[in-house]
């Protein structure tokens, strides 16, 4: 059963079964492409007591003073990083869908890592990415086109930009900034995704736009012109209106140009920005 | 002084409401707040038990205002205890917190919910206690939550989390149900449960505007 997202929210918050089977996306038309399917469906609760782990980024240097939860579904249990990137998070709680939830989206990229279900966790050495300085970040304006590292947005002239402005309050940090991240040394959750070939942090993490934008990256992997491309979302929204929380899904088509230098999509674009993975299409 | 502690002070000042009680001058925590003819103690947090009386500065309309510290007003518990139900037929205690995914959750799907039930004699009020980084709420904090939901019922800051006697700031939004009459907490729910806590809410209104 397909829900309207806010639907899905609840269904995801009462472990109400109600959407899409995480990762594949039910067929999205022009009229929908600026809600999501909904991806919420039944958990249970485990018990999550306490959560140990070292955040560094991609050069393995210690990420700080970084904001970092045990967060599921009813619960968000939060603890910041210390200079060493260590940080213990004493949660002692049962937690739907408990998933170690790191980077705010300003410093380090934002992942979601479902955790195991074990009372006493410890993570050991996780790799984040940190992203460009904020005097890098790349105005949203509608209209015009937005260029981070290998990344391009092109937004049409009416489309609307929803910036989470609770979580991205000062002018510069509502700009785009995006970076690549290494696949050897990316978050565990890259690698327990859908075989992802490039994956492209990017922040303010979930900007909505509508229409969906034009989004382009470096073809740097020098895949043939013509081939079609996947772009896939990480879940870190438990409302699960475009990916499974913690997960991954499939928001867009894309292809290769014909002059082989770019990655662009197809249909439907871009709907939110976030952590993305992009894979020639099986 | 910083605006929200300076705003709180002067909620202290202006005695919560219309009476105006001497307090002792060490009695800065929002709960202490007092006012004449609301019900007695012992109070609780569970069901069946009365919410203490707490004591903020918000706007009770914020859609109507100029969002400015100048315009914050005091706002009490006690200023929706209503022994006759001649205004308020049920009161909802909210807390929310920028931080809190849920919370947003809840914020956007409001206005549906509290439309056709403020009538009916609903009153809501949410109170901001965090920041995105889970520091206490500020002003610029209760604005921007404002600003981002349009909210347009009573919301007030909580920076020291008041109701954090209820239940803990992790499983935010809070939500209790009280009748007006007796300050009496009738439910208590913990995390967003719209599709629990709405049919509850409407039959409780039902059965206090049965003849």
């Amino acid at each position: 059963m397909r829900c309207p997202p806010f639907l899905a929210a609840l269904g995801a918050l009462l472990a109400v079964g109600c959407g899409g089977d995480a990762g594949e996306p039910p067929p999205t038309t022009s009229s929908q492409a600026c809600s999501g399917p909904g991806y919420g469906e039944e958990n249970g609760s485990q018990r999550v007591d306490v959560l140990r782990a070292m955040l560094v980024d991609q050069d393995g240097e210690p990420l700080a003073d970084e904001l970092v939860q045990v967060c599921g579904l009813n619960v968000c249990v939060n603890d910041m990083t210390e200079a060493d990137g260590e940080v213990v998070v004493e949660a002692r709680a049962d937690i739907v869908l408990p998933a170690f939830k790191f980077g705010e989206g300003r410093v380090s990229a934002r992942f979601a890592w479902l955790l195991p279900d074990e009372r006493e966790i410890d993570l050991g050495v996780v790799p984040s990415v940190r992203l460009p300085p904020l005097d890098e970040a790349v105005p949203l304006t509608p209209g015009s086109r937005a260029r981070s590292g290998a990344l391009s947005l092109e937004l049409s002239a009416d489309a609307t930009v929803k910036i989470d402005k609770l979580t991205f309050r000062e002018p510069e940090e509502q700009g785009l900034r995006a970076v690549r991240v290494p696949l050897d040394s990316a978050p565990p959750v890259v690698a327990e995704g859908p075989e992802l070939e490039i994956v492209i942090a990017a922040t303010p993490v979930d900007t909505r736009f509508c229409p969906p934008a034009l989004l382009t990256i470096d073809n740097e992997l020098d895949w043939s012109p013509g081939t079609d491309v996947e772009v896939w979302l990480h879940g870190v929204d438990i409302s699960q209106e475009w990916a499974p929380y913690g997960g991954w899904a499939k928001v867009s088509d894309a292809h290769v140009s014909d002059d082989g230098e770019r990655i662009e999509t197809t249909e439907p674009g871009l709907p939110v920005l976030g952590v993305l993975g992009f894979r020639r299409a099986p | 002084m910083g605006v929200p502690r300076l705003a709180a002070l002067c909620a202290l000042a202006s005695a919560c409401g219309t009476n105006k009680p001497e307090l002792p001058p060490d009695l800065d925590r929002p709960e202490h707040c007092v006012a004449l003819g609301y019900p007695d103690g012992p109070y609780g947090t569970e069901p069946g038990a009365v919410v203490r009386n707490a004591c903020f500065s918000g706007w009770r309309a914020p859609h109507r205002v100029a969002r400015t510290p100048e315009t914050l007003e005091p706002i009490a518990l006690s200023d929706y205890h209503d022994p006759e139900a001649a205004a308020v037929h049920l009161l909802v205690l909210n807390t929310a917190a920028l931080w809190c995914a849920a919370c947003r959750i809840e914020h956007e799907s409001l206005p549906e919910h509290l439309e056709p039930l403020a009538s009916r004699g609903l009153v809501f009020l949410s109170a901001v206690f965090q920041d995105e980084r889970h520091e206490p709420a500020e002003f610029d904090d209760l604005a921007l939550w404002v600003e981002t939901f349009d909210t347009r019922f009573p919301i007030v800051l909580d920076p020291g989390y008041s109701f954090g006697l209820y239940a803990s700031a992790e499983t935010a939004p809070l939500n209790l149900v009280v009748d007006p009459q007796t300050m009496t907490i009738l439910a208590k729910f913990v995390g967003d449960q719209p599709a629990v806590m709405w049919p509850f809410i409407e039959a409780e209104l039902a059965k206090r505007s049965a003849p």
